[in-house]
């Protein structure tokens, strides 16, 4: 060890936000009607629509929770809106459980692995190969949405007005197609190897 | 293909959240949303996906609603609001419910197959160019359908800018004294 060498006084602990502020940023959350409407969303399109007061609910208790821990969170690892959605997605995964639901758990989640790693493996060059191969395969209305947005670089607003339905639906098209086709993908894989 | 890596990376990551929501597996779900944490973009089309999914759901019960009076009362005709384009199915479905005697052959299996596209009707309607956009699409079709489908086109056509003329004609003019 060279004589030089200082030993530099340990770092001291960043400071914390004084529990009042951190009140103040999921109170204001709370109130944030944009963030309220995206928790419904998220408890609607998982019950129902027909069941808005039970989706009501379930925000509320979510709302409830996050108020009662808000002296925990931690304001620079996470915006306030997600981290109240974190409570939200809790009280669904609890009612699950307690109803002995058998939760499937897509090849992704096999991993046991944080955030990075999910995001490493969602593979852009297989997707945009996989659009190429099988789009052929899709059903008359997935290959509407795909043909339009990968091919003829159309927007979402233009999609929706050739299609005759909101922009919303135009995406959430796009998205099954897409796991559509990465099912047609496996199946021709597993057909292969047999 | 035109589209960029970014937003072929947001449309993939979103499909596997959507694969997560539905199937109740909530450790993907949660890592995709800390993916979110980091890019609002993700975090505003995973919420919209939401929205998208609510309007999923009152779309496949309009459909419902609308087979089960259809099969209850075949006759009955569905009228539904004319603000989007004309498109391929509302033409199968004036057929269905008109066209009668003139569909020959496998005819109708062709309006049942067209009735599930939503595909918008070409600017130019004339018949030579309506069947060849058809052909293109939905391939070739029994002799004379496409004149058939033509047909429903244009009288669907003129159906909705009658509407629309007769609602304007229905409003209330102003008055020109200004007095109620």
């Amino acid at each position: 060890m060279s004589q030089n060498q200082t030993h530099a006084p340990p770092k001291p602990p960043p400071p914390t936000r004084p529990e009042v502020e951190l009140l103040k940023i999921i109170r204001a959350a709370l109130d944030d009607e944009s963030v309220q409407r995206n928790l419904l969303a998220y408890a609607q399109s998982k019950v129902g629509y027909r069941n808005a007061i039970q989706a009501e609910d379930l925000v509320q208790e979510a709302c409830e929770r996050a108020w009662k821990k808000a002296g925990t969170y931690d304001a620079d690892r996470v915006s306030p809106e997600l981290w109240i959605h974190g409570f939200l997605r809790n009280i669904f995964r609890e009612n699950c459980r307690s109803q002995s639901k058998a939760v499937t758990t897509s090849n992704w989640s096999d991993l046991q692995s944080p955030a990075s790693e999910l995001e490493r493996r969602i593979d852009i060059s297989d997707a945009r190969f996989r659009v190429q191969k099988y789009f052929e395969k899709l059903p008359l209305e997935f290959r509407a949405v795909i043909r339009m947005k990968y091919f003829e670089d159309a927007d979402g607003s233009e999609m929706a007005k050739r299609l005759g339905i909101s922009h919303e639906n135009v995406r959430t098209r796009i998205y099954r197609a897409m796991n559509m086709l990465r099912s047609l993908a496996v199946a021709d894989k597993q057909e292969g190897q047999s | 293909m035109k589209i960029t890596d970014r937003e072929l990376w947001i449309d993939e990551t979103v499909s596997l959240y959507l694969e997560a929501f539905e199937n109740d597996d909530f450790d993907t779900q949660d890592r995709i949303w800390e993916l979110a944490e980091r890019d609002a973009e993700l975090a505003e089309t995973m919420h919209s996906l939401h929205r998208g999914l609510i309007e999923e759901q009152k779309a496949l019960d309009e459909r419902t609603i609308a087979r089960s009076v259809s099969m209850a009362m075949p006759s009955a005709r569905i009228e539904r609001e004319s603000n989007g384009p004309i498109t391929v199915a509302d033409v199968a479905e004036e057929l269905f419910h008109t066209a009668g005697k003139s569909l020959a052959g496998d005819g109708y299996a062709w309006i049942e197959k067209l009735r599930l596209s939503s595909a918008p009707l070409p600017d130019d309607l004339r018949l030579s160019k309506l069947s060849a956009w058809a052909e293109a699409q939905f391939g070739p079709a029994p002799a004379g359908f496409w004149k058939v489908f033509h047909y429903g086109a244009i009288k669907l056509e003129q159906r909705r800018a009658s509407e629309k003329e007769y609602s304007l004609a229905a409003r209330r003019a102003p008055n020109p004294e200004g007095n109620e």
